[in-house]
C-alpha cells in the first residue's frame, strides 16, 4: 500500500466509527455498515445531504446524504422532538450538524493529519445531486438504519 | 441561575437547554460568539455557566473563551466546553485558556448532565 492508499484506508476506518458514534450516542439507534465500496465520481444525491470541505495538508471532501424521513428520524431522536413536528430549518440545521460531527471524529481519529475542516454545507431538495470535481476515488460508505439506508462519500487527496 | 449555551446549531442548543432544564436550570441561548458576547454584557450577573461551541462562523468559541477570561467582569463565569474539537491539543489548550470542563460531540445525555453539575461545582470530578 502506498502512503496515500494507507490515509485513506485510515480516513474511511475513522468516518465508519465515527457514523456508529454519532448515531449511536446521540441518536440512540442501532447502525449496520452495509457495503464500503469506491467510486471515479463524487456524487452524492439528496434528498437531505450535508458536506464538508477538507483542507490544511490534506485536502479532501466528506457528505453524508440521506431520506427525508431519515434525517427526520435522526433529528427527532438527537432532539426528543416529535418528527412531524421538525421544520424544513431544523432539517437542514440537523444535517449540517451530523456531517460536522462526523468530520469532527474524523479528524480526531487522524490528527497526524493536520486536517482542518470548513463549516459544514446542508443541501435539502428532491431531484438534488451534488457533484465535486476530483480526479481522486471516492469512498463511498453505505449504512442501514431504522429499516433505510444512508450513505456517506469521503474523498481525501 | 442560567445557562448560557453557545452553539450555531439549533439542534444542539436545544439538545443542551433540554438537558439544563432536566437539572433544573434555566437556558439562555447564543448561535454565535458575537451574540455570546452580548448575553453575557447584558445578563452576565445572571449566568453560572457558558457551555461553548468551539467552530462557529465570525467569532469562534475559543476566542469567547479568551475574551472572557481577560474581561474581570466575566472571568469568574465558568465555561465548558462542548465541541466536535476532540484532539488533546485542542483540550488543553481551552484548560490552559481557563475552561474548567471539556465535553465532545457526539456525547451520551448523562454526559453532558454530569459534565455540567461537575462544572458547576455540584458533582464529583
Amino acid at each position: 500500500m502506498t502512503d496515500t492508499e494507507t490515509y485513506r484506508a485510515r480516513i474511511v476506518e475513522s468516518l465508519k466509527n465515527t457514523v456508529f458514534e454519532v448515531m449511536g450516542t446521540m441518536a440512540l439507534a442501532e447502525v449496520t455498515a452495509t457495503d464500503i465500496g469506491e467510486s471515479e465520481e463524487f456524487l452524492v444525491s439528496g434528498p437531505a445531504a450535508g458536506l464538508m470541505l477538507l483542507a490544511g495538508e490534506r485536502p479532501g471532501m466528506v457528505a453524508v446524504s440521506m431520506s427525508e424521513s431519515l434525517v427526520r428520524g435522526v433529528v427527532a431522536g438527537i432532539t426528543g422532538a416529535a418528527p412531524e413536528s421538525l421544520s424544513r430549518q431544523d432539517l437542514l440545521d440537523g444535517i449540517a450538524e451530523i456531517v460536522n460531527m462526523l468530520c469532527g471524529g474524523m479528524k480526531t481519529k487522524v490528527a497526524d493529519a493536520g486536517i482542518q475542516l470548513s463549516p459544514p454545507l446542508a443541501v435539502l431538495g428532491n431531484d438534488c445531486t451534488l457533484a465535486w470535481k476530483t480526479d481522486r476515488p471516492t469512498g463511498v460508505l453505505t449504512f442501514e438504519m431504522s429499516g433505510e439506508s444512508f450513505t456517506v462519500h469521503v474523498c481525501a487527496l | 441561575m442560567r445557562l448560557l449555551t453557545v452553539d450555531d446549531s439549533r439542534m444542539m442548543r436545544r439538545v443542551i437547554s433540554d438537558a439544563a432544564a432536566t437539572l433544573g436550570f434555566e437556558t439562555l441561548e447564543a448561535k454565535s460568539g458575537e451574540q455570546a458576547m452580548e448575553v453575557l454584557a447584558e445578563s452576565r450577573q445572571d449566568i453560572g455557566l457558558v457551555l461553548l461551541d468551539w467552530n462557529m462562523p465570525g467569532m469562534s468559541g475559543f476566542e469567547v473563551l479568551k475574551k472572557m477570561k481577560a474581561d474581570e467582569e466575566l472571568l469568574h463565569i465558568p465555561v465548558m466546553m462542548v465541541t466536535t474539537e476532540g484532539e488533546p491539543t485542542n483540550i488543553v489548550m481551552a484548560i490552559e485558556a481557563g475552561a474548567v470542563n471539556y465535553l465532545t460531540k457526539p456525547f451520551a445525555q448523562e454526559d453532558l448532565a454530569t459534565k455540567i453539575l461537575e462544572s458547576l461545582g455540584l458533582g464529583g470530578m
